[in-house]
């Protein structure tokens, strides 16, 4: 029998065969960008927890479940409101005052106390460096809890106790072997101690003097922690770079799958022609909004940005040097980025150093009956004129990107100082036309002018190889990339308020998505082992960071924070784009525009002075 | 005769009860408890109680009781603000905590001068009907309070009160000797009132309404009132709305705190009235003038309805805190709940009419234009409503939350939004008009001019926009304005938060504006405002971030005395040392004498001080103010008198007389010396030089000792030769006993001194000091001269400190009352008569001068809000070096008397 006699053949309509396909080239569409864009992070994210002793596995699971009760309580903070009595802090909101339903104070407490204990108990097997930074950070801020709010002898000496034991327990623990549940044990109950006795004091100090002092403790505690989750969310603007350039090479890959050359030249003339007069339509309406004059300024200072981008390239990439693609250049930015932050933030770590250790020496003031000192040591003086400085500080710290960029290059480094040259560059001319600085009256404000010059850039491009017949494929592939990611770089909506219709407050699915997410992938980082910092401790340490963040996002989130949620809903994961993201895509543009002139299949030869490049 | 009881329960901390309430009452609770932290099982509650009777006529009780295991207690009742209260010792039981049907109980002790006997029970039990509603389970409360004593038995006072579960008083009953109704008081809490209790009160009279007049460069800020005590002072928490009732009021709030409402009539500054909510006020309240009512919201979840003079009327409870400022739209007061709501009530009894959910929460103040009333929300809509049915007319989507109050004027509704974008709209439409986008927070309501709009942004920026088309016109990155600003005629008046407040002309272009710290005070330290000004009854209202208000304005008339600086006792080098008394002058400089007896030394320009000596081996502490004569310091402590060398501070010789209330007197090298010894009162005239004792004499009082020429004058009327001591003259008293220092006429011809038969049936007489014979005797009905303190003469008059707290001026020719000054709060300390006016403070902290001649106010400082009263001794204003020094509860405060108080 013929092979071919035993395939059977039905045919089938042909509506319902175009359907049939419509269907799976959409769920083929859909799964692929499943896969791509969340699976593929996902997978090697899942912390195991299967492989620990019972007792520690059991504990890593009620840290796992109080995170996601803790999550779950984003959403009934409406009904806390509702049903407890609102208490204001001091010094709330103008207008609106800053009121939390009454329950959360012991349960912003439990939570702490608990993020607490897994920090110290993960903090206590890590390196030298890593201990003594989390011990340092708790015996400040419970000081300066316990201080402020246990002011009994008797209640003053089992909360100074126990807060001095933990160092104590430190040294005692540090050749012992590794015992991770009964330390974490041991640790919650000296940081239960230590919060727990003087939040009854406190509470009984503020019935007799009616000022609610814990409340003026319980922002401040929250608030210190703050400073910890803006890492977090500034590191995100780098993923969202990331996830701009995946979302838009799979975008514009669509094209290539689903349709012809013809299209392609089609697709991309169209979305050109629309976002050119987007952009001219949004110029025209700035200019009647404002005046000639100033949008003149605005866009000129904008223009610097593109600018700068091409003079870095240029810099950087004449000196030779490793083979520049989007993936090294993802890759390199993502490393460098952590310490790039740390840097960035350090003068705000040092404002908070000196506030914290001024305030620790003002209690010491008080405690010793000496009296209010005012300003102990001047340090809201110098925590003041180091606030003031932050600004400078940045502007140095862009300058001082520039300089290592162009030394990096001489090295041959050539990917990250493209990266580092770009994004000091960007964030030197965005500091320097800040309002009030030398350069204001070139400052922009919006999205808008930006986007202009790269959209009229790439146009200019494309009708330049258009009309000198050099638009090949791979150019017109290309230059659809880069206007796809133009697009997608105005879509920062989802990033602040995905979810506001549905849930009726700002952003609290967004934060929630964002826990969920983050607890479900920080197994990358969880799974690992290292002698400096062992598997359980990294486990430990990120229950008690993202309880820490649970704690100040619901104190956030049920105060009607409206600034707070702006801030972890989008603002800090937008400033994080705009420092750390923004400078990654316009090196990708720089990459991919090279990585264009460059094509073999064009008129032009490859400058044989430039890196190689590839997309 | 029908009343209403307005009840307004306010829980006071414990530790408040000490440090807050009347002396009497601390001393009171102090005996009781000993100290706050035995009152675990004890609060102590104020009930302000605000009675409406039929004629309209408005009276205020403030109780003080005590609930604890034995039931609830009665303190102290006190009638109006400033009223004198009763004291029960011991506290009398109004409720037992075990109430049964059949249950009798009684208590007595002392009320007050009288004694008071309470006979209580409870009558019965069972179902009420009133105006409240019927409740199932009450109790029948009987009592009677009969007071006897001071000679004369008062008729017994009985009450019939009825109690039901879950509401508490709803009805109370005060019977006459017969045991009839004498009047029913309908008990309305802010938990349950009648619905109709609100409808029939008749609206409150109004002033007329007055814009705000004059150059503004005349003008001056100039503190107004406060809102909670200095030093403990937290921010206000909206901005100071002018009431025009008469008397006109100023509204205002500071967190942690009650709607205070401040006179702004005739006793400006002064509390008139407070009413007690359960949390914060962040929404300014709204006033209709049509019925004279004043509504506002609360973080308790309610909103509360007043009537003018602070009476509760009803109460709405909402799901979540109220920060909108309401507004009334016919019948119909819209306001919006953080709860995502807008309602709509009944203006008279708080009805609900209808609500309409938003997406947000509502913070937003809505507007009422073109009969649609414009709210936002932190949805990021604004909604045009139907005031009567609460129906949708239109819905604007804005970029961001809404959260500023909607401006409107002329047809147009004017939205900031947290987008940074300002919006125009048409109110009847909701079609957009123009939209301006700013990129910065916009939180705080737009001002509107005739061709400008202005906004203040979250960066601290001011910026203006052509009203028409909505085209940026100017900005002002100042970076510390506050918002919301403020246009008057053609000038634009911006608050900033360093506690300036800046005047623009509308263009942007700066004129001399004003500097809140001329009008701040050196304890709260800083002014800042947070929030901006206010219009109304001619002048301009901001309040600070420590909880005062400040006005702007023409000049009032009165002087003002500025203070300088504040030296705390728990500084250094006081260190806890408090200082005593008087300060006295050294070589342009302040002595003062601290509780340790250490002797101290203040720069009176900057308040800097130091320690310098100390009176060694002195037990016990300062007992009278210090005199310096030349180079030697006279201080009496415990029972010597101490003269130090100065300015090294070595004791010169000391004089175990006995203790001394009252300063020494330095005649020539003569020291008079007035002490209590274990045979009397002594006078002793010591040596200046070597503390030898002179001469000594017994008097049989200790009011006090002057010097005129070689001759020795004291209370009780006596006089002694200088040089021997030998009595001159000694007047009969008549068994009275001496009050306070004697003056001497300014010709020296008139001796004048005060005395009492016990308690305080005391008089002033002028007495010929040449022979003692009684010129004039002035009766002063019911209250005596200060004990502690002295008679001065100046002009025609005879100035007498009393120990009520009044100061008088009698003719000294005749000896008939020339003025009477009644201070609103309890005086503290002395009196000083300086540069033709009478010094003094006031138990809040305020400094007051009146002019001797008139009695009329010629200068005060800011007052302070402080309660000093545990710290009124005998401590007095001192001018030293142009500076009035004062000891003020825990510190010491320098003021700059200025040129146009008849100086110093």
């Amino acid at each position: 029998m013929s092979r071919l006699r035993r395939v059977s053949v039905t045919r089938t309509p042909p509506a319902r065969d175009a359907a049939m396909s419509l269907g799976r080239s959409t769920f083929g569409t859909f799964s692929d960008a499943m896969s791509k864009l969340v699976v593929d992070d996902l997978r090697p994210g899942v912390v195991h927890v299967g492989d620990l002793p019972r007792l520690t596995r059991t504990l890593a699971w009620l840290g796992f479940i109080l995170v996601f009760a803790g999550v779950g309580m984003l959403f009934f903070s409406e009904p806390l409101r509702e049903t407890f009595p609102l208490l204001p802090m001091l010094g709330g909101t103008t207008g609106r005052g800053e009121l939390v339903p009454f329950v959360l104070i012991p349960v912003t407490i439990f939570i702490l106390s608990v993020a607490w204990g897994f920090m110290l108990a993960g903090a206590i097997r890590a390196r030298l460096i890593v201990r003594l930074a989390v011990l340092l950070l708790y015996l400040v801020v419970a000081g300066v809890w316990t201080a402020g709010t246990a002011t009994s002898i008797p209640v003053a000496l089992v909360s100074w106790s126990a807060l001095l034991f933990v160092p104590v327990f430190f040294f005692l623990r540090r050749k012992a072997k590794a015992a991770p549940a009964p330390e974490f044990g041991v640790l919650l109950i000296l940081v239960s101690l230590t919060f727990g006795v003087s939040q009854i004091y406190a509470i009984q100090a503020w019935r007799a003097s009616g000022v609610p002092g814990v409340l003026a403790n319980v922002p401040t505690l929250l608030y210190t922690f703050d400073m910890l989750v803006i890492p977090l969310m500034l590191f995100i603007g780098v993923d969202i770079a990331e996830f701009v350039n995946k979302t838009a090479s799979w975008t514009s890959g669509l094209t290539d799958a689903w349709a012809g050359r013809r299209v392609l030249y089609a697709v991309l003339f169209l979305l050109l022609g629309w976002r050119l007069v987007s952009v001219v339509l949004e110029t025209v309406e700035r200019v009647g909004k404002s005046s000639p004059a100033d949008q003149a300024a605005a866009y000129a200072g904008a223009l610097v940005i593109p600018l700068s981008v091409g003079a870095v390239w240029w810099l950087v990439s004449r000196h030779g040097g490793d083979l520049v693609t989007v993936e090294t250049l993802l890759d390199v930015a993502k490393r460098v980025a952590m310490p790039l932050i740390a840097i960035y933030l350090g003068l705000q770590g040092v404002e908070i150093a000196v506030i914290l250790i001024g305030g620790l020496i003002g209690l010491l003031f008080v405690g010793l009956g000496f009296g209010g000192p005012g300003d102990p040591g001047g340090a809201l003086e110098i925590a003041g004129q180091l606030i003031a400085q932050d600004a400078n500080w940045q502007t140095l710290l862009a300058a001082l990107a520039i300089v290592a960029a162009l030394l990096l290059a001489r090295r041959g480094r050539t990917t990250l100082a493209l990266y580092l040259g770009i994004l000091g560059a960007n964030d030197l001319w965005i500091g320097l036309t800040e309002p009030g600085r030398p350069l204001g009256y070139f400052g922009w404000s919006g999205l808008e002018p930006v986007d202009f010059w790269w959209v009229v850039i790439f146009a200019a491009v494309a009708v330049y190889w258009l009309a000198r017949a050099r638009l090949t494929e791979d150019r017109a592939r290309r230059l659809l990339l880069l206007v796809v990611i133009t697009l997608l770089m105005r879509q920062t909506g989802f990033i602040e308020d995905p979810f506001s219709p549905v849930l009726g407050f700002t952003g609290v699915g967004m934060i929630a998505l964002g826990l969920i997410w983050d607890a479900l992938t920080i197994g990358f980082w969880a799974n690992e082992d290292s002698q400096g910092l062992p598997r359980v401790s990294r486990i430990w340490l990120y229950l008690g960071y993202i309880l820490f963040s649970i704690a100040v996002l619901n104190w956030s989130v049920a105060s009607h924070d409206i600034l707070q949620v702006d801030f972890f809903t989008g603002q800090a994961a937008l400033g994080g784009f705009g420092i750390f993201g923004k400078p990654l895509i316009y090196a990708i543009f720089a990459v991919t525009l090279a990585g264009a002139a460059t094509d073999v299949t064009g008129a032009e030869e490859p400058d044989l002075d430039t890196p190689h490049t590839a997309t | 005769m029908i009343s209403t009881e307005s009840q307004n329960l306010a829980m006071i901390p414990d530790l408040r009860s000490f440090t807050e309430s009347r002396q009497a009452l601390s001393d009171e609770l102090e005996k009781l408890y000993g100290s706050p932290e035995n009152m675990d099982e004890a609060q102590v509650m104020e009930a302000r109680r605000r009675t409406l009777k039929e004629s309209g006529e408005a009276s205020e009780t403030t109780d003080t009781l005590i609930l604890e295991p034995r039931g609830l207690l009665l303190l102290g009742s006190r009638e109006g603000e400033a009223g004198t209260g009763v004291l029960f010792d011991r506290p009398a039981v109004l409720l037992p905590a075990d109430l049964e049907p059949g249950k009798r109980w009684s208590s007595e002790g002392k009320a007050g001068s009288l004694h008071y006997q309470l006979d209580g029970r409870v009558a019965g039990a069972g179902a009420f009907e009133s105006d409240l509603g019927t409740f199932d389970d009450c109790l029948f409360v009987q009592a009677r309070i009969t007071f006897s004593g001071s000679g004369s038995q008062h008729d017994p006072v009985g009450y019939k009160d009825t109690y039901c579960a879950g509401v508490g008083l709803v009805e109370s009953r005060e019977l006459d000797g017969s045991g009839d109704t004498a009047e029913r008081g309908v008990v309305v809490s802010t938990d349950l009132a009648p619905a109709e209790h609100a409808a029939g009160l008749p609206p409150a009279p109004l002033t007329p309404r007055e814009d705000v007049a004059g150059d503004p460069a005349s003008w001056r800020l100039a503190h107004f009132g406060r809102l909670r005590p200095s030093g403990e002072a937290t921010a206000s928490t909206f901005p100071p709305t002018y009431v025009r009732t008469d008397p006109p009021v100023v509204l205002a709030a500071a967190e942690e705190g009650d709607l205070v409402a401040l006179d702004a009539g005739k006793g400006p500054g002064r509390v008139r009235w407070r009413f007690h909510p359960d949390g914060n006020i962040y929404g300014p309240p709204a006033f209709d003038a049509r019925t004279g009512r004043i509504y506002f919201g609360a973080t308790d979840k309610k909103l509360y309805a007043l009537d003018a003079r602070g009476l509760f009327l009803w109460a709405f409870t909402t799901g979540d805190n109220v920060a909108s400022r309401p507004v009334v739209a016919g019948d119909t007061i819209v306001f919006g709940g953080e709860n995502r709501n807008v309602y709509g009530l009944d203006t008279d009894t708080g009805e609900e009419h209808w609500r309409v959910r938003t997406g947000g929460p509502v913070v937003s103040s809505p507007a009422f234009e073109d009969g649609v009333v414009v709210i936002g929300s932190d949805d990021g809509a604004v909604y045009g409503l139907d005031p009567s049915t609460g129906d949708q007319r239109w819905q604007y989507l804005a970029k961001g939350p809404v959260e500023a109050p909607i401006t409107t004027e002329g047809g147009v509704a004017y939205v900031a939004s947290r987008s940074g974008e300002l919006t125009a709209l048409e109110a009847r439409t909701g079609k957009e008009i123009w939209t301006s986008p700013q990129g910065k927070i916009l939180r705080t309501a737009p001002a509107v001019a005739d061709r400008e709009v202005f906004v203040v942004d979250d960066d601290y920026d001011l910026l203006a926009f052509d009203r028409q088309t909505g085209r940026k016109r100017w900005e002002n990155p100042n970076g510390s304005y506050v918002g919301p600003p403020l246009v008057v005629g053609d000038e634009l008046m911006v608050a900033r938060d360093d506690g300036h407040i800046e005047r623009l002309d509308l263009a942007g272009k700066h004129a001399e504006g004003w500097d809140g710290a001329a009008a701040g005070n050196p304890i709260d330290g800083d002014q800042a405002f947070s929030i901006g000004p206010t219009a109304g009854g001619g002048a301009l209202w901001a309040a600070t971030d420590k909880a005062a208000v400040l006005r702007l304005g023409p000049e009032t008339g009165q002087a003002h005395i500025e203070p300088k600086w504040a030296d705390a006792f728990s500084d250094l080098p006081f260190f806890g040392d408090a200082p005593q008394y008087t300060a006295t002058g050294y070589r342009g400089e302040a002595l003062l004498l601290g509780a340790g007896n250490n002797a101290y030394l203040l720069d009176v320009g900057s308040g800097e001080a130091r320690r310098f000596a100390r009176l060694n081996g002195a037990s016990g502490s300062p007992s009278a103010e210090p005199v310096v004569a030349e180079d030697t310091l006279l201080a009496a402590s415990g029972n010597a008198l101490y003269a130090v060398q100065l300015p090294d501070g070595d004791e010169l010789w000391r004089f175990d007389g006995g203790s001394g209330l009252r300063p020494p007197v330095v005649a020539g090298q003569s020291v008079l010396w007035l002490s209590a010894t274990g045979d009397g009162t002594a006078l002793s005239a010591l040596d200046l030089n070597s503390g030898e004792v002179l001469w000594k004499a017994f008097l049989p009082g200790a009011g006090g000792v002057t010097v005129r020429g070689k001759t020795a004058y004291t209370n009780p009327a006596s006089a002694f030769d200088l040089d021997t001591g030998k009595p001159l003259w000694r007047a009969e008293n008549g068994g009275r006993q001496a009050k306070g220092g004697p003056a001497l006429s300014a010709s020296g011809d008139v001796l004048f001194v005060g005395s009492g038969a016990g308690g305080r049936s005391g008089t002033v007489t002028a007495l010929d000091a040449g022979s003692g014979e009684e010129i004039w005797r002035a009766e002063l009905d019911g209250d005596a001269v200060n004990p502690a303190d002295r008679l001065w003469t100046i002009g025609d008059v005879v100035i007498a400190p009393l120990l009520s707290g009044d100061v008088v001026a009698l003719d000294a020719a005749t000896g008939e009352e020339v003025w009477r000054y009644t201070p609103p709060v309890p005086r503290l300390g002395n009196v000083t008569v300086h540069g033709g006016d009478v010094w003094f403070a006031l138990q809040d902290g305020e400094v007051l001068a009146l002019a001797a001649e008139s009695g009329e106010t010629v200068a005060r400082s800011n007052d302070y809000s402080l309660n000093l009263n545990g710290t009124s001794v005998a401590q007095r204003p001192a001018f030293i070096g142009g500076t009035l020094v004062l000891g003020v509860g825990t510190y010491v405060l320098g003021f700059e008397v200025s040129g146009e108080v008849d100086g110093p």
